[in-house]
């Protein structure tokens, strides 16, 4: 087939490129110019054609973007306009990512498509390993919080009826020393106390092991490291929502800002007090941690200028179970973590309203004692 | 016949291809592939005496790799919102994207969907958000692309609002 005025050079060298061209007509048919790209003629092969073709019709996606005002502008006037990417079934089933291209050339309205972007496939993997992950480690770190939360519990709620039935073992055995009772009975109650005794050696095994299992990497944590390094974490999500992050805190000093605690889970507290004062912060304003040191103690303040708590909800913050709640794992979990952590550590935490307004959690925790010697 | 284009926003891998496969396609796949760009489908449905061409458009989700480009939006008559049960700030992310999309469409109607009611027990999303969103003049449902509870009943409800 002798070549016709429209195989202009460039659109030849566009299909080699893997671009194809189609000019617009009068009646909103396309008519391709050059020759085919190999993708499109193993993949729409009615559409590799010099007849006009209905491309709108055939791609639902190009017809919402042909209809946009900036299509078959003049480049001249702004930027080529671009549909970016979008996934289109093949005559056989296989998806392909495409994109296109509109613009208007010495008076001819073109449209170009391609297959989006050549690293296309290694874009995809970044992507998806990063959300994958992303997926895996919110898991991790749900699963995390609520075993700690479990394990406290299982020690706190075993712990109490333990010592209730050490002391009325003890009381008993006192009870019989004075009535002088038969030994056999008596040997039962000791044998009872030595179990309930043995019971709690464990449990305070159990908590030992377990603490020394979650501070091995301890150390006094430095508050404003850990509270530097968690802010900068959640400065993406912060911006998202349209939010300022400020940490209000004299750089550390000679006294430092070490505290009690251990590293992972004090970065742990202020996320979750952080990440709930953005939730409420309205766009626009400003999430402030403020650490102050006080003699022996170092308190952290998280503020929002979001509504703050109704003041019904106030006693019910820190708690494991809300009124009404029965799951494990519901959202009041975060404040109860932060709760037994803090407390854990010979700290206090609680919430008062901000001034203005909005919400304002602290928490309180010993400084660290410096080793003079080291 | 009548054609409405309607749109599913959300955050990442809260369910939104999986929702529209299971609505057009009737399938389900554990397997989670991340969409890239947008994918169009279409499905009729009869709402009343009338049957809509629903143009249902999967966006990819939002989150800090990624935001999305409200021009994805344009024409559009209305949308679905879908967060996941399981990851409460999900609901946070149908938040943001409301408002850009309420700036982009108007005041169009809109569903929130919380998807993989599945896995309840891993919920983290709580009667009482689920409670308050209500007063404040939200319709949410509950959806399972996995086990398909009211993955149809949402795209009708929203079809239904459309006509
Ligand atoms: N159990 C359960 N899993 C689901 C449900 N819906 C989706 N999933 C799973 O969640 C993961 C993500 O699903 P997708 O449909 O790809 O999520 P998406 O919102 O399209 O994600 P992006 O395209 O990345 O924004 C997949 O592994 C799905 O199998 C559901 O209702 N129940
Ligand atoms: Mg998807």
């Amino acid at each position: 087939m002798s070549p016709t005025p429209r195989d202009s050079l460039p659109a030849s060298l566009f299909s080699m490129l893997g671009v194809v061209t189609y000019e617009r007509q009068g009646d909103g048919q396309y008519v391709m110019l050059g020759q085919p790209p190999d993708w499109l003629t193993a993949h729409w092969p009615t559409l590799a054609t010099r007849q006009p073709v209905d491309l709108p019709a055939r791609f639902l996606f190009l017809a919402h973007f042909l209809e946009e005002d900036a299509a078959f502008s003049d480049p001249e006037d702004g930027p080529i306009h671009a549909s970016g990417p979008w996934n289109e079934t093949s005559m056989e089933g296989q998806e392909l990512l495409l994109e296109a291209f509109t613009l208007r050339l010495q008076g001819r309205e073109l449209l170009l498509i391609k297959p989006a972007r050549i690293d296309q496939d290694r874009f995809r993997r970044v992507l998806q390993q990063s959300r994958e992950l992303s997926l895996e480690h919110y898991a991790l770190q749900q699963s995390i919080d609520q075993r700690e939360v479990l394990l406290h519990c299982l020690i706190h709620d075993l712990s109490t009826p333990l010592a209730g039935a050490r002391s009325s073992f003890s009381l008993l055995r006192e009870d019989h020393a004075e009535a002088d009772m038969e030994s056999d009975v008596t040997e039962m109650i000791d044998l009872g106390l030595r179990q309930v005794e043995k019971a709690q050696r464990m449990l305070q095994e159990l908590l030992d092991a377990y603490m020394a299992a979650t501070q091995a990497t301890t150390g006094a944590p430095d508050l404003y490291d850990a509270a530097t390094e968690t802010l900068a974490l959640l400065r993406p999500t912060a911006r998202e929502r349209g939010v300022r992050l400020d940490l209000d805190a004299a750089p550390p000093d000679a006294s430092g800002w070490g505290v009690a605690g251990d590293r992972r889970r004090l970065e742990r507290v202020l996320f979750n007090l952080v990440d709930n004062a953005l939730r409420y912060a309205p766009v626009g304003s400003t999430v402030t941690v403020r650490l102050e040191r006080d003699g022996d103690t170092v308190t952290c303040q998280v503020r929002d200028a979001g509504p703050g708590v109704p003041p019904a909800q106030v006693p019910h913050l820190f708690r494991k179970f809300r009124q009404g709640d029965d799951a494990v794992g519901a959202a009041g979990l975060g404040l109860y973590f932060c709760r037994i952590t803090v407390e854990g550590w010979g700290g206090s935490i609680g919430y008062r309203d901000a001034q203005p307004r909005g919400a304002c959690f602290w928490f309180e925790l010993p400084a660290a004692v410096h080793d003079v010697a080291s | 016949m009548l054609q409405k284009k309607i749109c599913l926003l959300g955050a990442s891998a809260v369910g939104k291809t999986s929702l529209i496969r299971r609505f057009v396609h009737g399938t389900f796949s554990e397997k989670y592939l991340t969409t890239i760009g947008v994918k169009i489908d279409k499905k009729t449905v009869e709402v009343g005496a009338a049957t809509v061409d629903l143009l249902v458009w999967d966006i990819y989700g939002e989150d800090r790799f990624q935001t999305v480009s409200t021009r994805y939006l344009r024409g559009a008559s209305g949308y679905l919102l879908v967060a996941d049960g399981t990851r409460r700030q999900t609901l946070d992310e149908a938040h943001a994207l409301h408002e850009r999309a309420q700036d982009a469409l108007g005041p169009v109607p809109y569903l929130l969907l919380l998807n993989k009611a599945d896995l309840e027990q891993a919920w983290t999303i709580t009667e009482d958000q689920v409670a308050t969103l209500g007063e404040q003049g939200w319709t949410v449902l509950r959806t399972s692309a996995k086990t398909g509870t009211g993955v149809d009943d949402a795209f009708t409800t929203l079809a239904a609002r459309l006509v």
